[in-house]
Formats: structure tokens, sequence, C-alpha cells
């Protein structure tokens, strides 16, 4: 029985490309069953994230980044490897990834494992926006990647057949 | 040169220029620009929101009955709230009767929302603010559980606990991984708690952190999940069956006895901890309940929250009445009248939109969201970056919403006053007795310690109301009715070809108003006016200047380079930028500045 693990899109789906995260979520539970994997769209519910983010042994994020890559890049950071890119960063919103895993560390209740997939975003000034053609098409890439990470953590992806 | 604006305050426009972007610990972005004198007291305060809220293009053309869901992603802290008002305005605009259950299970999750959402600001966005978290280290846990025990009956109060989080609290800070910690102005020369109070409200901290998890089951349970709980026109989307056979995942005798089981803990958490050490901390600061008053002591509002029974408006119906006080005259309650077109208007003379009207105030039904960015002939920007704005122009993405041509506060603070004033015996003894306890006067609450006092308050009055109202929900549901929704006029086609409605909402930090245009079965204007726009309002075309730009004139600062006072009393108003972006910085590239021009 693998241990409990949490998806995470985070992102506004009002918003153009900042809404990758949820879209992802919405793709990758409608193509697979995942038994021991929870799925869920976090929006932007920040700090509000941290009840089932300090109940997951391994956390999987889906976020929309902006690290100065070409729009669509996609970046798969691990663990240490994610505080180290947004030390100094401030995002706009208050409680940022960085400010939830911190917190569920401070409370001793921290998921073991965490990765983040991003997407380097092409347009998040649109409002109502959809997702530009550059990350729609990305998002296979994010899906690859999530893909081998679940199975890395010992999760089974069955194919839904509907 | 000074000048005095017509809601009577003093405009300096020294030399000195100090910019703050962003403010930190709050939803979205709010930059706040001063002019400070030579003895570093603030002469002149800008309020600037940078960032462009175009939710109401979005709606256009869409199906009234999904209109909540877009509102609720508006922001990350807001969403029940934006949610219940975008019902609310649908169903008044097409004269929806709500049945009693579903007025009971909005008012449950509201009153869950004012239990969860003050907390959480108070511990974890506003508490730093007073609580230098580094000195925590320094504190005798002996004399911690000392002080603990002395103002609480809470468990947790032993010697041994206070140096296991002690402990803890020390090797987190020397991960250097300082998580929510960093950015704080530690070791400033403003905080002046104790060790063993910071300790304290640092073990408290932590513990806020872990029980606001148990709070938001009962979203989840009402609501059908959470994050993002469902909502529905004419009612909730929450079937209810007593008999244990039936619907899978409605509403059972289990599944409200939990409910109640939360609430009440919710109840003893806040009784025990929160108001405590609100009263603990208050108490070292009592020379805040003197600074930032700004437009509290002035004009206040409040559009009225919980209603006992469905579909009922009238005042003594609501939980928290409705109304205005102007000119900070508290013998007289002003009726509040979201469609009467003189009452509440909105003007952009300061703000980065266009009207056809120009600088006249549009009521909300008529309201126009276009994006007119000009930065004003001072206003400066060098290499892509915002030096300063021009407030003699526009400055700002937050429109003025007036009043009755008023600039108003909006807030718990208002909420509590406006009760006060109403005669409303429950939120008279929980003031009086606070303010006994602090001993200090009524007129103590226009400010940013009152502001602050209010809200913890107002969550203790919430939670109380909570409990009670999980009980009257047993009552009803125990009498036989089991309708949570009226789907009467569900279908497009029963409703007119053009209804306008307005639905309220006082949400934890302010009034909210949705206004709601439908034309041939379509959304054809919406327009939000949300407390931060309120409280965070851009100066009108007569000058007067809005409630954070208010309260923190004549705030004196021991250092603008580390302006913690100024975070102070914008935190006292819970301010929220309703808007949310999730991007990430690259490596190095600080988003955040404090720059003294």
């Amino acid at each position: 029985m693998p241990s409990p693990c949490l998806v995470l899109g985070v992102g506004i789906t009002l918003w153009a490309d900042e809404g990758v995260g949820p879209r992802l979520i919405e793709v990758l539970s409608q193509r697979f069953d995942i038994p021991g994997a929870e799925l869920v769209d976090g929006g932007t519910q920040g700090l509000y994230l941290l009840p089932i983010v300090s109940e997951a042994e391994r956390l999987l994020v889906f976020d929309a980044v902006r690290l100065g890559h070409a729009p669509g890049t996609v970046v798969v950071l691990q663990d240490g490897e994610i505080d180290t890119v947004f030390r100094g960063a401030l995002s706009l919103h208050q409680t940022t990834l960085h400010d939830l895993l911190g917190s569920a560390r401070l409370i001793g209740q921290n998921p073991r494992q965490v990765v983040l997939i991003g997407v380097e975003a092409e347009d998040t000034e649109n409002w109502g926006g959809n997702i530009t053609i550059t990350v729609a098409r990305a998002m296979e890439e994010a899906l690859r990647q999530a893909e081998a990470v679940l199975r890395g953590w010992g999760l089974s992806l069955i194919a839904r057949s509907d | 040169m000074s000048r005095t604006t017509p809601n009577g305050f003093v405009l300096e426009e020294t030399s000195r220029r100090v910019a703050i972007d962003p403010i930190t610990r709050i939803e979205g972005h709010l930059r706040i620009e001063l002019n400070v004198d030579d003895k570093n007291v603030i002469r002149n305060a800008v309020s600037v929101g940078a960032m462009w809220r175009g939710l109401e293009v979005i709606l256009q053309g869409r199906d009234p009955r999904d209109a909540w869901a877009f509102v609720q992603r508006i922001c990350g802290v807001c969403t029940g709230v934006h949610a219940i008002a975008s019902v609310r305005s649908v169903e008044d605009a097409l004269g929806i009767e709500l049945p009693q259950n579903a007025n009971l299970i909005r008012n449950i999750m509201m009153l869950t929302l004012y239990a969860q959402d003050h907390l959480v600001h108070f511990y974890h966005l506003h508490a730093l603010d007073w609580v230098d978290v580094l000195s925590a280290l320094r504190a005798s846990p002996v004399e911690t559980a000392a002080l603990a025990q002395s103002i609480s009956s809470w468990s947790k109060s032993s010697a041994g606990y206070f140096k296991d989080v002690q402990t803890k609290l020390t090797n987190f800070v020397g991960s250097g991984q300082l998580g929510p910690f960093r950015n704080g102005y530690w070791g400033h020369a403003a905080y002046k708690l104790p060790p063993e109070a910071n300790l304290m409200a640092v073990a408290h901290y932590l513990e806020a952190l872990d029980f606001q998890r148990e709070i938001v089951k009962i979203h989840a349970i009402l609501g059908g999940k959470n994050p993002h709980p469902h909502w529905l026109v004419g009612g909730v989307p929450c079937a209810i069956n007593v008999h244990g056979t039936g619907a899978v995942g409605a509403l059972n005798i289990e599944r409200l006895n939990m409910v109640r089981e939360i609430a009440n803990r919710t109840r003893e958490f806040i009784d025990q901890v929160y108001i405590p050490d609100l009263l603990a901390i208050a108490s070292f600061y009592k020379d805040w309940a003197a600074i930032g008053g700004g437009l509290s002591s002035k004009n206040l509002m409040s559009y009225g929250e919980f209603p006992s029974h469905a579909n009922n408006s009238s005042n003594d119906n609501l939980g928290m009445p409705r109304g205005a006080i102007l000119g900070g005259d508290l013998s007289r309650l002003h009726e509040v009248d979201l469609k009467d077109p003189a009452q509440v208007q909105e003007f952009a003379s300061h703000a980065w939109y266009k009207y056809p009207s120009g600088n006249e105030g549009l009521h909300p039904w008529d309201g126009v969201t276009e994006c007119d960015f000009r930065l004003g002939s001072k206003g400066k920007i060098e290499q892509d970056r915002l030096i300063n704005v021009d407030e003699s122009e526009k400055y700002s993405y937050v429109k003025a919403p007036r009043y009755k041509g008023e600039a108003m506060e909006v807030g718990p603070l208002a909420r509590l006053v406006i009760a006060y004033v109403a005669g409303r015996k429950d939120i008279k003894e929980l003031v009086d007795g606070a303010l006994r306890k602090l001993d200090v006067p009524l007129t103590a609450l226009f400010s940013t310690l009152g502001r602050t006092a209010a809200r913890g308050l107002e969550a203790q009055w919430a939670a109380a109301r909570l409990v009670e109202t999980v009980d009257d929900l047993f009552a009803n549901i125990r009498n036989g009715d089991i309708n949570t929704a009226n789907t009467e006029k569900w279908e497009p086609k029963t409703w007119p070809t053009l209804a306008k409605g307005v639905g309220s909402c006082e949400a934890p930090r302010g009034a909210l108003g949705h206004w709601i245009v439908i034309r041939d079965q379509k959304i054809a204007n919406y327009q939000c006016v949300v407390p931060s726009t309120w409280n965070a309002s851009s100066r009108d075309p007569k000058g007067n200047i809005g409630a954070y730009e208010a309260a923190l004139l004549g705030t004196p600062m021991v250092d603008p380079e580390r302006p913690l006072e100024v975070l102070r009393t914008i935190h006292s108003f819970d301010p929220c930028l309703a808007c949310a972006t999730h991007l990430y910085g690259p490596d190095g590239a600080p988003l955040a500045s404090v720059d003294v021009l």
C-alpha cells in the first residue's frame, strides 16, 4: 500500500496560463485512476491548503512559473531545489508554496517528498482568456513527467476506459 | 505646504517619499507610498492597488446560475463570500425564495468562515506585526507557563510544553529556511512584548495553524468539498437525509453531529486561546489605541448579515445589523439601500479606468469596467520599475466607492460599532467587557488596536452563534423540514427578459456587494464592490481620501526603511486585494522592496 500521496494543481483558472495547474489536474483525473493518490484543484487557496498538504506523505504540485525560460518549458524541481529557486522571491500571493511548505514543516507535518512540475507561462495578463497554445502544448510533457514521478513513487496509473 | 481634504484630513506633501511594494502577508498586490516629515511622522499616504481585476468583463454573456463558480475564484480567502453574494444577487433579480434550511446552512458556512478567517488573520497574517518571533527564543519556559496559566485555563500551558515549542522553533530558525517567518522586521524597536509573551504567542500561532484545519471540515461537510465548496442559486447543494437510507452523501445526523462537535471546539479555541492572547498582547500596545483611527471615528458602514429567518430583509432579522454612521454621530444610524442609485456610487477620477461619464459617480448597476492606465504627469517609471505615482491624477486600480458621496470604512469594527449603536445587547456586552478589561474608553475602538480587537470579539461572537445555528438547523430538521433548495425558477424560460438584482454579504473583511443585470437569460452587466475597494479606495473627484490613506496619517515611524508601523495599520484592516496570481519570480529577483526616495 503506497503512502498517502497528494497531487495538487494551483493557480487561477480565470487568468490564461495562470490556470495551467488546475487544468493539469483535470486532464490527469480524466485519464487515470490512481489508487492511493488524491488529485486536488487547489486554486489560489494558499495557507488553506495546509490541511491536505500536511496529511500527505508525498506531494506533487503543478503550477505556472516564471523563471526566465522559453514559454512552455516544463521544469521539474525536487524538495530542496524548490526552496533554492524560490528563496528571496515573493509571489503576489501572500502564501506561496514556500510558505505553505514552511508552515507544514513548522508544525512538523510536512510531506516527506515534494516535487514541483512547473510550466513556464506565456500570457498571464489575459483576464478570462484561455491557456495559450504554447502552454497547452506543454501540458503533455508536464503530464509525462508527472506519470514518471508517480510511477517512481510506486503508484499505478490505471487508464480510464470511458 | 499642507491642505485639508473635504473629509477633514490634513495632507502635507513633504520632501521624503517612501514606497512599500508590496505590502506583505496579504492577498493580492498593494503598494503604499508615503510622505514622511523630518521626525518620520506620516503626513501623506497613497494606497495603490497595483493589479487589475477584470472579473466583471469575464462574466458578461454567461449563465447567471454559473456566476458563483467564477467569482469564487477571484481570490484565495474570500471564496465563499463571493459565491454567496453572487447567488443572492441572482435570487434577488429573479425573485427566488430560499428554504429555511438553506438559509441556516449558509449562515453556518459564513459563521464558520468568520471564525476561521479571523483566527488565521490574527495569528498568521497580523500577529507577527506585534510578536517578535526571534525574541521568543530567549524566553524562560517556566515564566511563559506562569503567564499562560494566569490568563487562560487552556490545557497546553506547562513549562515542558513551551520548552518543546521553543526547541522546535530554535531548530526551525537554525535550518535557515524561515518559511512564513522570513521578511520579518525582527528586533525592531517597535516590538514591545517580553520574550515570554512572544513565546506564548508563537506557540499559539502553531496551535492555530493546526486547529484551523479542523474548522474547515464544516465547509467540506456542508459544501460537498473543500477547497471550493459548491453553491446553488435557490438553496444549498446539500440534500438532507435523516433516515440512513437513500441519497448517498446526503447530510445525515452523524455528519450534523460532526459539525456540532467542530463548532464547539472552535468556540473553545477562540474563547480560551485567541481572546486571552488578544487581550494580553493589546495590554502591551495601548499606545496603538490612539494611532491609526483614520475614517473609523467618522464614517462606518455595514450591509448586515446573518438573517435568522429566510426571505426577511428587515434589520431586526439580521444577526449583524445594516446601517451607516456618518460624521462620527453615534446617535444616528443611516439606512443603507443598495438599490438606491444615489447611495452607493463608484468614482474613477483617480483610478485606472475610463468612464463615459467622466468624473461622475456610477451606481454599480450602471457600472463600467474599462481599463485606462495612465501614470499621471508627476508619476515616474524607470527601467520598468514604478518609482512613484502621482495621486493628483489616476494612481490605482482600486476605484473610489462612496456612500452618499462619503468615503466609508467597512469591516469588523464597522459591524460591531453599528450593532452597538443599534442597541444589540449581545454585542454591547462583548464590547463593553473587553473595554473594561483593557481599561480603555469606547473611543479607543477607533484605532489600529481597536480594529484588531473588534475582529477578535467578532470571532468570539461568531463561534457562539455558530453553535446556536447548528442547533437551529437540528431543530428545523426535527420539525420535519428537509427541503434545501427551491427549483421553481431554475429554468431560464421562467425568467423575465430583463431582471436586476443585488446580492450583499458581510465578508469577514467587510461589506461586499454584487450587482447583476440579466437580459435574455444571460448576464448583461455584473459589478462587484468588494470590502477592500472601500478601505483601499483611491481619492474621489472632491479629494476625499479613503480608509487606508486616512488611517496612516500621523503615524510615527521608528525607521521608514523598516515600516513595521505601516504593516500594523494596513494589516488591521485584513486587506484582500481580491485577485491572486501564483507566479514565482526567478532566484534573487526581489519583488519586495522599500524605497526611500
